[in-house]
């Protein structure tokens, strides 16, 4: 157990190194601007562009700046400064991250009820109208275009363009910690948005688990002793299909941080999301780059915490050498 | 968005004749302003502004956006003279106590401030000479860079200071607290004059300031000092707390604010500027349907200005005309544009009143048929509304038969491009700017042109594109600005004002006679002969058919039913110190 | 036919077993009859080709209906504020907010859509496949190095990836020294980049999966190189499963290309994208409710098809993932 904590945890950290360097690579080796160009601005004299390469080490081999980018990135975890403003990009990251956790957890949390439920009823009915039905919806959603889905969710239920006045607009979001009741209003449109493509595929997950589940030896005991039909499902086919959801929701992450950028444009919360989308309207690479890795950074640890619970939940697994 | 630095030529009468204008919703500024009274409808209460980004630098001596000025820089901040609300070309003494004598055949200029001018907290103090002197000065060094600073203020001594070998900029004397003398290296007060109303010309307290403006990049932004009757929020060692880059920047009463010294009405008691609303439609809704809001630096898309001018009387909308002008640069040097007939033919087939519907209609201001606006001296000389009487500029509709003929002049007997160039263009990624440039690329391709579009960010369009001599751009759309006629058309289409990088005059225009047009312009005092002369000069820059004009454009403002929204100035935008809520 | 239940939607083995074993058609001929009998998965394929007939006869179709082209401005369809009028009997579907023909502009879209998502998915498919194999063949530190690079892509999060990549590639000249150019040729790159270590994890699964399955050392046995057992021996048995993956690739590329399109990174205008348009019609999508909503709806058919057609031949081909 601890060589699998410790080898997943290895693993982790290679990684990052990994993403980081190809973070470099990306966003400091190919474009073929010259950084001090864009940071120079308006007042771009030849030899203002010239002290700032000198003062970016631009104009030092690139295997020194590599270096020096990575022990910034190591040791002081300095993501650099914003061409924009000159604000540190690390700062002005994690100002907005509680506006994206709140749109992203939230959005987690009602899929996953909301696939728990529809997923249940599709299992415990498989094959009829209800199950058939709920497939195609799932269907729909999953091919929509979630900024879509939210344009059309504004113009049916937003308080102020909508047909039908039910949740506040667009640009409505406060802070958890100065109004929890706007905080949690101006959520609940994006919620159901960025919650709508992946209930879809959730509850067919776990419509699939439950089923596998439910012809199971020990649930036919169980209700040969005559629990509940409920208490059945609840206590032994929801333990086991933990597992792959767990698994699924570490793999969406990615997919997710890209919804939530997309929702986070429409409705105007001011998360990382619309933080990466303003910065790539004005060309500032550092804060572009500085979210890709924050956000990259985020997907490896979740990953690495759902692969240490799913190593709890199913102590069956050991670490096969086989396809991952 | 681009507009020179200076803002007023004193002196200069006021052109504000509208002629009849094609729209009957535009109100001239003077109209505007003489409903603004200098009293409050009601003081006290919160004014909300919403904006769409924030502002380019919270540092004075470093911001150049005008939006940011306007919203911000001008509520917090005072200078020697500011503009007349009710007659923008006029300038009156804001922190002066009176008017400047001028002196040495314009070389010297001598100001003498009121006495009782004070700092916001923590600085608590009257301003001085000093201040005054330190707030340029420090606009020239290497920490604060400001980037108008070398081209505005042509003082003795410059060069010494940025060297480093002189201590002080020999052109700005302080002889007592109360009295600051300018030392000009040419005799232009006018222009200089004009100059000290920019923001860097507000005066900067040296002893506490210096300590953040020896960091580099300076960081006096973040606990700047206020002398206006508004100050961004901050705690008792300076440092802001109103700031909230990208979100909001609040903006609360100074306390030390003499409201004796100052003409300002100052009604409301708090300024909420509210940034990063990037949907122009939900915030002009939110504005139009909310209380004590007000929309800020962007331009509410035509449907909701529509319905608001339709609702309650029309009153949540204001629409200003501004001295924004919006044209289409040809590069006079590429080919095929370098062909004057092939010009011609473009001027003469362009739909100007398509461009103008999408821009918006009405609410985005007035057709243009050349590039002097309706607000600046010389636009009746040039032709007024209907522009120089060349026939490429009689239909704003296009005329597709005259512009064939132009180009069978040009040598295509098809009457359409056949050879083998591409133009390049460069446009820039905001709607509706991209929209704009679509249409320019479409309505040259009736012609036969192939327009080579490139969508960038609006920034990188000048800066490494149009302002860039070597990349040969042959087209460039945008706006300019200036507050007279020699702003809106010297450094665009003066043969002289070519460099080789930062350079406005993208058309390449090197026309000897319109050069020296230029030159009598500039140093002619007769408000009424300089008036003729850049007609005259407008007419000759048409005539080479260097550009293509399509908008005067005029600015609409949204407010909330409970706000009094006093408009006007040159962009026809919000005073934040006189519009009151309830 | 012959031993065989064709109503059993078997586990695994339709297209890894030699076929003359269990039966006498071929793993394609078998898919294919299972297709058929699902009636949604026809509809889905009758969409595809649909959508696909449209991509490739775009101005055909303009033609015939009668609209102008999807880039033919008429300010006169504009009120005099600029605002576009909807649906008519000269404008099917509306114009958009230069007077352009949004009917027009949907199916020329559906080119656009479908060329980047198929030479995206086509691009990735190949490498990652070859990578796959490799990386499932030879094992040892080239699977590691391999896998480790497909970890590493992987891990990035792809949309905000993809904007960096597409926004650092959109100034100037381009990335990679002006290989890389803004528009159709970046969307392919990033969704490409994007896309290939899916495919590769993919083939290396199955790969490993072959080799324990007695394939590969059968195939040693009777003498063969290892360029002859990887093409002749494990690329036809995997062909099914990419197929299906690429299948289902595509929807996932064609919303990414729109997403990209709409975040104003991906397709340049005045090139007519459904998710450009998209973005185009927030500004007036309360008055002019057709171009938001049909681009969608071109979006979300297109994509269902594909979704569905991809789900059937996954339940046909026998894999549920």
């Amino acid at each position: 157990m601890i060589a699998y904590v410790a080898r997943r945890v290895v693993g982790a950290l290679v990684l990052t190194l990994l993403v980081s360097s190809m973070s470099f690579v990306l966003f400091w080796v190919l474009p073929s601007t010259d950084p001090a160009t864009l940071r120079a601005g308006r007042q771009a004299t030849p030899q203002l562009v010239a002290e700032i390469r000198a003062g970016l080490g631009l104009n030092k081999p690139i295997y020194v700046q590599y270096a020096r980018y990575m022990r910034r990135l190591v040791f002081h975890f300095d993501l650099g400064y914003s061409y924009q403003d000159n604000y540190s990009v690390r700062s002005q990251i994690f100002s907005r991250l509680p506006a994206t956790a709140s749109l992203a957890i939230g959005a987690i949390v009602l899929w996953l009820i909301l696939a728990a439920v529809l997923g249940t009823l599709m299992a415990l009915r498989p094959g009829s109208l209800l199950d058939r039905l709920l497939t195609v919806v799932s269907l729909f959603f999953i091919s929509s275009p979630v900024y879509w889905l939210g344009l059309v969710g504004l113009l049916l239920f937003s308080q102020d363009i909508g047909l039908w006045h039910l949740f506040p607009g667009a640009g409505t979001y406060a802070p958890f910690s100065s109004n929890p009741a706007v905080w949690a209003s101006s959520l609940v449109l994006p919620w159901i948005v960025l919650a709508s493509t992946y209930v879809a595929i959730y509850a067919r997950v776990i419509r699939t688990s439950l089923l596998e589940v439910l012809g199971h030896d020990y649930i036919r005991t169980a209700r040969a002793k005559g629990l509940g039909e409920f208490r059945v499902v609840a206590r032994h086919a929801y333990r086991s299909a933990m597992t792959p959801i767990v698994t699924l929701t570490a793999l969406d992450l990615g997919g997710l941080l890209g919804g939530v950028i997309l929702v986070e444009t429409i409705f105007n919360i001011p998360g990382i999301g619309r933080l990466a989308w303003e910065s790539i309207q004005v060309g500032d690479l550092p804060m572009i780059q500085g979210t890709v890795l924050v956000g990259a950074f985020f997907i490896i640890a979740l990953n690495l915490g759902a692969d240490l619970l799913y190593g709890v939940l199913d102590t069956r697994v050991r670490p096969r050498r086989a396809a991952t | 968005m681009r507009w020179p630095l200076v803002l007023l030529a004193v002196g200069t009468a006021a052109a504000a004749s509208l002629t009849a204008s094609s729209s009957p919703a535009l109100r001239s500024a003077d109209a505007a302003l003489a409903h603004a009274s200098a009293t409050c409808s009601h003081r006290g209460g919160t004014l909300t502004v919403l904006s769409n980004n924030d502002v380019d630098n919270i540092d004075p001596g470093i911001s150049w956006d005008i939006f940011s000025w306007t919203y911000v820089t001008y509520v917090t901040q005072r200078q020697l003279y500011r503009s007349d609300p009710s007659d923008p070309a006029r300038l009156i003494p804001d922190i002066a106590s009176g008017p400047p004598a001028i002196s040495d055949g314009g070389k010297t200029i001598t100001v003498h401030l009121k006495p009782n001018v004070m700092f916001s907290p923590p600085v608590n103090r009257a301003v001085t000479s000093a201040d005054v002197q330190y707030g340029l000065e420090r606009g020239f060094s290497k920490n604060v860079a400001n980037p108008y600073a070398s081209l505005s203020y042509n003082l003795v001594g410059v060069k010494a200071f940025t060297d480093g070998t002189a201590s002080h900029i020999a052109g700005i004397v302080t002889p007592n607290t109360t009295t600051v003398v300018f030392h000009l290296t040419t005799p232009t007060p006018t222009a200089f004059l004009d100059n000290l109303l920019n923001p860097l010309a507000s005066p900067v307290p040296a002893d506490y300031a210096a300590q953040f403006d020896k960091q580099d990049p300076s960081t006096y932004g973040q606990h700047q000092a206020a002398t206006g009757p508004y100050m961004i929020q901050n705690d008792s060692s300076g440092k802001l707390t109103g700031y909230d880059p990208g979100r909001q920047i609040t903006l609360v009463r100074n306390p030390n604010w003499n409201a004796s010294s100052d003409s300002r009405p100052a009604c409301v008691d708090r300024i909420v500027e509210s940034l990063g609303n990037s949907d122009a439609t939900v915030a002009s809704q939110r504005v139009t349907q909310g209380s004590g809001m007000i929309t800020g630096n962007f331009e509410p898309p035509a449907a909701v200005s529509e319905a608001a001018a339709t609702s309650n009387n029309g009153r949540d909308i204001s629409i200003a005309p501004t001295t924004k002008v919006w044209y289409v640069s040809l590069n006079t040097k590429v080919p095929p544009l370098n062909n004057l007939n092939v010009r011609k033919a473009i001027l003469a087939g362009f739909d100007r009143a398509a461009m103008w519907k999408v821009a918006g209609g009405r609410f985005a201001g007035q057709i243009a048929s050349h590039l002097i606006p309706p607000e600046i001296a010389g636009f009746a000389q040039a032709g007024g509304v209907r522009g120089p009487r060349f026939d490429y500029l009689s239909s704003p509709n296009g005329n597709l038969a005259l512009a064939r003929t132009y180009m069978k002049k040009a040598g295509y007997p098809s009457g359409k491009y056949t050879g083998s160039h591409t133009l390049l263009m460069y446009g820039a990624s905001n709607a509706p700017e991209t929209q704009e440039a679509q249409v320019i690329k479409a309505q040259l391709g009736l012609l036969g042109l192939k327009v080579n579009l490139k969508i960038v960010d609006r920034n990188a369009m000048y800066d490494k594109y149009c302002n860039v001599v070597s990349q040969k751009v042959a087209l460039c759309a945008g706006d300019w600005a200036g507050v007279d006629a020699y702003q809106q058309l010297y450094s665009p289409f003066d043969g002289k004002a070519i460099v080789p990088t930062g350079n406005s005059n993208y058309s390449l225009l090197n026309d000897p006679t319109i050069n020296h047009l230029f030159d009598v312009a500039s140093v002619t005092s007769n408000t009424k002969k300089s008036a003729q002369l850049y007609g005259l000069i407008d007419r000759d820059i048409m005539g080479q058919a260097a550009a293509i004009p399509w908008l005067w454009s005029a600015h609409v403002t949204l407010h909330s039913s409970d706000v009094h929204a006093v408009v006007g100035g040159l962009f026809g935008t919000a005073d934040l110190t006189a519009t009151s809520v309830g | 036919m012959l031993g065989v239940n064709e109503d059993d939607v078997g586990l695994g083995d339709a297209f890894t077993a030699s076929p003359s074993l269990t039966s006498a058609l071929s793993p394609a001929a078998l898919v294919w009859r299972r297709l058929r009998r699902d009636r949604v998965a026809i509809v889905a394929l009758v969409a595809v080709l649909l959508v696909t007939v449209v991509a490739l006869t775009a101005p055909l179709l303009v033609d015939l209906v009668g609209a102008p082209g999807p880039n033919v401005q008429n300010s006169a369809t504009l009120s005099d504020i600029g605002l576009p009028s909807g649906p008519s009997s000269s404008h099917l579907l509306g114009v958009d907010e230069l007077g352009r023909d949004v009917f027009s502009r949907v199916v020329y879209g559906a080119r656009i859509s479908l060329s980047v998502a198929f030479i995206a998915t086509g691009l990735a498919a190949v490498l990652g496949t070859l990578v796959g194999l490799c990386a499932g063949f030879f094992e040892g530190v080239v699977d590691s190095l391999l896998s480790r690079t497909m970890d590493v892509v992987l891990a990035f999060p792809v949309m905000l990836l993809a904007l960096g990549m597409a926004s650092a590639c959109s100034t100037g000249k381009g990335c990679a020294a002006g290989l890389v150019k803004p528009g159709f040729g970046t969307v392919v790159f990033v969704l490409t980049f994007a896309g290939w270590p899916r495919f590769g994890r993919l083939v290396r699964g199955q790969t490993l999966s072959l080799r324990h399955h007695g394939f590969v050392d059968a195939a040693r046995g009777l003498g063969s190189t290892n360029k002859t057992i990887l093409f002749t021996e494990l690329l036809p048995n995997l062909v099914g499963v990419v197929t299906v993956y690429a299948t289902l690739m595509v929807p996932t590329n064609i919303l990414f290309e729109a997403a990209l399109s709409f975040l104003g990174v991906g397709i340049q205008p005045p090139n007519p994208s459904w998710g450009a348009m998209i973005a185009e019609a927030i500004p007036v999508f309360q008055s002019a409710w057709w171009f938001l909503v049909f681009p969608g709806m071109a979006l979300i058919v297109t994509s269902l098809a594909f979704n569905l057609l991809g789900d059937a031949l996954t339940d046909a081909v026998g894999q549920n993932q």
